[in-house]
């Protein structure tokens, strides 16, 4: 569970996150949408750990990311929006490296990259640099790595992106099978059909305030409209 | 037709140099570095010119003075030439940005030529610091009149124009083999160790000679039977026209030598032109791909490790297969033992021997002393340490690494890499100087204490400034505030030592003693100042 209290965060004087409320519950998959600068990417660094919280807190299944930040790290998986992290690692080194850094014992890795990396078919490529690996194939590794992990809650910032339409089935049926078992999955998507499709609940932000959080039947109530999540996001955030 | 190429040179120049006059840190270390080269300069500067004055009141009653430019125009063309080699091939082919510019509807001589902007600054800088003082000597002692500084300024403008194109022309054509392979890092890494190999090789004849009159004689001798004007020309014709260009007693001679010189430059830059449109994409294409080999299952299992450990892996890993982090952190401070080795072996090997015999105790042990810290202290590995991240350092931030383990770790890898150094210059003095075990061991012991500081010095420097937003590795290597404090600290700290045991003049047995506490305490300090950083340590600032 990710459990957001009044988080507050802004640069110079420009306000990108305004006191948002929020709990991410077990066994849910949750939606986050936003246009671009609404204050997706900067929510979700200050639940990673990468952005600094002006005010507020954030805990994962109860570890409060900025005073138990390593108890909460390890609590969590990151898929990052721009998967180009240590370029000059191949890949069966960048997976080991998360292997030994979330204390992953050796028979359970090397199954589950076995598994993981053939079922998104880069298995072969392993041995290449990550630096010739194209966006979706950076990608897949990154979430092989989340699932070589296998933490209980997975934060993946867009997490489609470059993905072929094989492998993003692939995604969504883990995220469904994570969850199925009590765990949490808290993504960002500009993709509002595969957001309407699969998730449970969802949050709609917007110039860093929150607009509506709820699930879809409950926004549809509340918007009083049959419309797809399209039409309503759009509705919703048309002034942005 | 100019549009396109002006519009990739505003963009190269904004890329290269828009730093330069932003940053205060960038442009401190800039001017530092120029008032480095021109002190360098003037000290070998005085050398040239005496040795010109020698030889220019030899030949002069003969008539052959102008053996001097004629000399200058070929030391121009290999030097230019050399330099370069390695400049186009860092320029045309192995910048990260290369892809960037494929897909643009522009011709390849257009986009090399944008790309030549910034190589050939630097060949235009070296060819203005030797081809002006040598020429405007010249000019001065046989009072020239002012045509020849006319026709002398025009000449820098045509001067790199062949060596360049030549340079460029063969890169061009090696590429097409090397790229048959599509493995930029490791031609990459090539390049760079023949580089290395020939500025070894430089030295090795720079020094064997170093005597003014000896060189003036021997120079004075081959011009008197027409032996190195004919070298001259022979391989480098130009050398020739240029020469005869700047000594003709009439202006239309000279201005008919101007024209022929004028009309080799433009063959050379249609050479180019045609080469870049033949051959450039040729090469270029395709260079970032990967190995094409399939993963076989090797390195699939392998032993849990501790995080330091699996940490230490990744830099060292990141180091070896950077080229440019290889080049400048592993191949680069091999070249300072071999030089040495070369400085010894051509002085004379016996005679190192007992230069290492002769010297008393303390002398040796000071001697040993500032080799170890001349080797290590300009090792750049651990200046790098956070810096070499790059964008990657935001994983940093979400992963559950504690700073203690990331500090620890990256001094290690550093640490651990400055022995590479350490070990070939250990066993180059073993074996040219011939020392016996018990200085051997003394040569380790100080060679280890040394690493400890330089390491946590360059770490420290980088940490308070690190430069995370690059986009080219090679940006960490130039005109860097933290590189030149962690020298500072560095060669300052242990220099004092240095200076120290020179002043003080102690038995041998005293000045160890007095070594190892002066180093431990710099080693304490320093460990202390980690401590503390690390007690109030925020890993956010690097990304501010």
């Amino acid at each position: 569970m990710i459990q957001l209290d009044h988080v507050h965060k802004q640069y110079g004087g420009r306000i990108a996150v305004n006191d948002i409320h929020l709990t991410v519950p077990s066994g849910k998959i949750f939606g986050f949408l936003g246009p671009n600068g609404a204050g997706k990417s900067t929510t979700i660094k200050m639940v990673t750990g990468i952005l600094p919280i002006d005010s507020g807190s954030i805990t994962i299944n109860g570890k409060d990311i900025s005073t138990d930040t390593i108890a909460a790290k390890h609590e969590f998986g990151y898929v990052p929006d721009s998967p180009d992290l240590f370029l000059r690692l191949n890949g069966i080194d960048y997976l080991h490296f998360i292997g030994d850094i979330y204390g992953i014992s050796a028979d359970d890795r090397t199954a589950r990259i076995e598994e993981y990396a053939k079922l998104f078919s880069i298995y072969e490529a392993l041995s290449d640099q990550i630096k010739t690996y194209s966006h979706g194939m950076r990608q897949k590794l990154f979430i092989t790595g989340l699932l070589v992990q296998q933490p209980s809650v997975w934060i993946l910032d867009e997490p489609m992106t470059g993905l072929d339409p094989k492998s993003s089935y692939q995604l969504k049926e883990l995220m469904r099978q994570h969850t199925a078992k009590g765990n949490t999955v808290f993504f960002s998507s500009h993709v509002l059909e595969v957001v309407e499709q699969l998730c449970d609940e969802v949050a709609i932000i917007r110039k860093g305030e929150m607009l509506f959080h709820g699930t879809l039947p409950e926004m549809r109530e509340k918007f009083h409209s049959d419309e797809s999540l399209e039409h309503i996001f759009l509705e919703l955030t048309q002034d942005a | 037709m100019h549009k396109p190429i002006r519009a990739l040179i505003r963009i190269q120049l904004k890329m290269q140099y828009s730093n330069v006059f932003k940053k205060p840190s960038v442009f401190l270390g800039l001017v530092l570095g120029l008032l480095g080269l021109l002190f360098i300069g003037l000290m070998f500067g005085g050398f040239v010119l005496q040795v010109i004055d020698l030889i220019y009141t030899m030949l002069e009653p003969s008539g052959n003075s102008n053996i001097i430019l004629g000399a200058l125009f070929l030391m121009n063309f290999i030097v230019l030439l050399l330099l370069s080699l390695t400049l186009v091939m860092n320029a045309f082919y192995f910048t990260e940005d290369i892809s960037s510019f494929l897909h643009f509807p522009v011709y390849s001589y257009q986009l090399l030529i944008a790309k030549s902007v910034n190589p050939l600054v630097y060949v235009y800088l070296v060819t203005a610091g030797t081809y002006f003082p040598v020429s405007m000597y010249y000019g001065a002692l046989s009072d020239a009149a002012a045509m020849y500084y006319v026709f002398a300024l025009l000449l820098f403008f045509v001067i790199p124009v062949i060596p360049y194109s030549l340079a460029s022309v063969t890169v061009m054509f090696v590429m097409l083999f090397v790229n048959k392979g599509k493995n930029k890092d490791r031609s990459k890494v090539i390049g760079g160790i023949i580089g290395f190999i020939l500025l070894i090789l430089l030295n090795v004849v720079l020094r064997l000679q170093h005597d003014p009159e000896k060189i003036a004689d021997t120079i004075a001798t081959s011009a008197e039977g027409g032996g190195l004007l004919h070298m001259a020309t022979m391989y480098y014709p130009p050398a020739w026209l240029m020469t005869n260009l700047l000594t003709a007693d009439s202006f239309w001679i000279s201005l008919l030598y101007l024209i022929i010189v004028l009309v080799i430059a433009s063959a050379a830059f249609w050479l180019f032109y045609a080469a870049s449109q033949k051959l450039y994409l040729k090469g270029a294409l395709g260079l970032n791909t990967g190995s094409g080999k399939q993963f076989n299952g090797k390195g699939l299992y392998r032993k849990e490790k501790s995080v330091v450990y699996a940490y230490r892996r990744k830099e060292i890993q990141t180091i070896f297969r950077t080229p440019t982090f290889f080049l400048q952190c592993v191949a680069g401070t091999l070249i300072m033992p071999v030089l040495l080795v070369v400085i010894i072996l051509m002085g004379d090997f016996t005679s190192a021997a007992s230069l290492a015999k002769s010297l008393d105790g303390s002398g040796l042990y000071v001697a040993i002393l500032a080799a170890n810290v001349l080797t290590i202290g300009l090792n750049p590995v651990s200046i790098v340490s956070f810096s070499k991240d790059g964008h990657s350092w935001e994983a940093h931030l979400f992963l559950p690494l504690k700073m203690r383990q990331i500090v620890f770790a990256k001094l290690q890898a550093a640490f651990l890499i400055n022995l590479l150094p350490i070990t070939v210059m250990f066993i180059a003095a073993v074996f040219v100087l011939q020392l016996t075990i018990w200085q051997a061991v003394l040569w380790l012991f100080l060679a280890l204490l040394v690493n400890a500081a330089v390491t946590i010095i360059g770490m420290l420097s980088d940490l308070y400034y690190p430069k995370l937003g690059w986009t080219e590795e090679s940006e960490l290597f130039q005109n860097r505030l933290a590189s030149l404090i962690a020298i500072v600290v560095s060669v300052g700290s242990l220099g004092m030592l240095i200076a120290l045991l020179l002043l003080l003049n102690m038995q041998m047995l005293v000045s160890l003693l007095f070594t190892v506490l002066y180093i431990c305490v710099l080693v304490a300090a320093l460990l202390y100042s980690v401590r503390r950083l690390l007690r109030s340590a925020d890993r956010t600032t690097l990304t501010k």
